[in-house]
């Protein structure tokens, strides 16, 4: 089973520590493997909006940069985990920076799902998702946008499974691993 | 005295954008407004630019927002604005500042709109601004960075709604209901998009001689 990390979080987040060494931690006990992306470090251009990707080089950006390596990583994944602040209900920038360069896993084409358009998967396996978001405080609102985008996500990356897990900075060490360790286990069923 | 108003373009593909072809008919259509655009992509990838811009934003009676949605949300340098003017201590005017988003994806329906426009109501009010309302549409493709006014009748719900608002938003109101309702009707049928759609991303991948290619799997492993 293999495992993408994609870490948006920062040296300055107290945080990173404990999720990252809980992720390591039940991958380690389940004989998985753990790919590790520092969003912090990548060197990854913003999305161009060409479309290129879709027509040009079917499946892979023009921009040969980390930014194909997410792509990758999360096709070649079993669950992907992004970790990210909340932002007004959103990721933080770093996040969407990579996230918004992996339009190359659907096909352009436009199919209807219950009622909705949507573009298919290009592959056939999809991964699980589990979307970690850091609050400071809790915030009811931004955490009911953050859901809805971690579902409007999955819906349209047809993730197999999703789960969307709030943590925030009060929280302490034990409650944090819980937490982390529940959705992997939620998730292994799954995957 | 006329008010200023900021138009930031989300769309890295500036001129050519859809985005830019919307917020360009709105800010024409008001009154009584002095207009700056600003070009968020190209804006942020400058120190002295994007101070510049965060200058003009706090600075200004009305900011309008006009951006494309990228994977349910945003494009990341959009939210990389959201973070600049939210951090730290913002300089405010004393009087109201409006914040206006207008929003269109490439699929048909307006409602995959929707948790993109929450993100920026959140922005607005967490950010002191006061929210004047989210004007979304699908089907932007359609209108496919040509100027508004000679996008024929795939444009005209657009053109309707962003005159709706920029006469409310010239008299210091919000866009009004009719004109987000007007603004989300679909130009054309939904199969009918689709069905051009289809067509024209093959078109598009033939030109590169990969037209057959169009479902390749580089990343794909023993599936």
């Amino acid at each position: 089973m293999r495992v993408f990390l994609l870490d948006a979080l920062t040296s300055d987040d107290a945080i990173r520590e404990t999720i990252r060494q809980t992720l390591e931690a039940e991958c380690a006990a389940r004989g998985w493997d753990l790919d590790t992306m520092t969003l912090e470090s990548a060197d990854i251009a913003h999305c161009l909006g060409c479309f290129n990707c879709w027509t040009r080089t079917p499946g892979v950006c023009i921009q040969d940069d980390d930014g194909r390596k997410v792509l990758k990583g999360m096709v070649q994944s079993d669950i992907v985990v992004t970790v990210s602040p909340v932002l007004f209900g959103c990721y933080s920038y770093l996040m969407k920076r990579a996230i918004d360069r992996i339009i190359g896993a659907v096909l352009p084409f436009f199919t209807r799902v219950h009622g909705e358009t949507h573009h298919p998967p290009r592959y056939d396996k999809t991964p699980c998702l589990l979307a970690i978001g850091i609050m400071k405080q809790h915030d009811s609102e931004e955490e009911t946008v953050f859901r809805e985008l971690i579902e409007r996500n999955a819906i349209n990356g047809h993730y197999s499974k999703h789960i969307a897990e709030i943590l925030t900075c009060d929280m302490d060490g034990d409650e944090i691993v819980g937490r982390i360790r529940e959705s992997i286990s939620s998730l292994e069923v799954a995957a | 005295m006329a008010r200023q108003a900021v138009l930031l373009i989300g769309s890295p593909r500036w001129l050519r954008s859809t985005s830019y072809s919307l917020g360009a008919y709105l800010i024409e259509k008001l009154e009584h407004f002095d207009c700056e655009t600003i070009h968020i992509h190209k804006a942020i990838s400058d120190p002295k630019m994007t101070q510049d811009m965060v200058r003009s934003v706090n600075a200004a009676d009305l900011i309008i927002l006009s951006s494309p949605l990228y994977v349910d949300a945003l494009p990341a340098p959009v939210l990389r604005v959201f973070e600049l003017i939210a951090s730290g201590q913002r300089e405010k005017p004393d009087r109201p500042q409006q914040f206006v988003a207008i929003l269109n994806c490439g699929f048909p329906e307006t409602k995959h709109n929707n948790t993109a426009m929450r993100i920026c109501r959140l922005f607005a009010e967490r950010a002191g601004f006061m929210w004047a309302g989210g004007l979304a549409m699908g089907m932007g493709p359609a209108i496919d960075g040509r100027p508004l006014a000679k996008a024929g009748r795939v444009g005209k719900n657009a053109r309707d709604a962003l005159s709706l608002a920029a006469d409310a938003l010239s008299k210091g109101q919000s866009v009004p209901e009719e004109a987000i309702k007007r603004m989300a009707e679909p130009p054309i049928p939904i199969r009918l998009y689709t069905m051009i759609g289809n067509r024209t991303w093959k078109k598009m991948a033939s030109q590169y001689g990969m037209a057959d290619k169009l479902k390749a799997r580089p990343f794909a492993t023993a599936e």
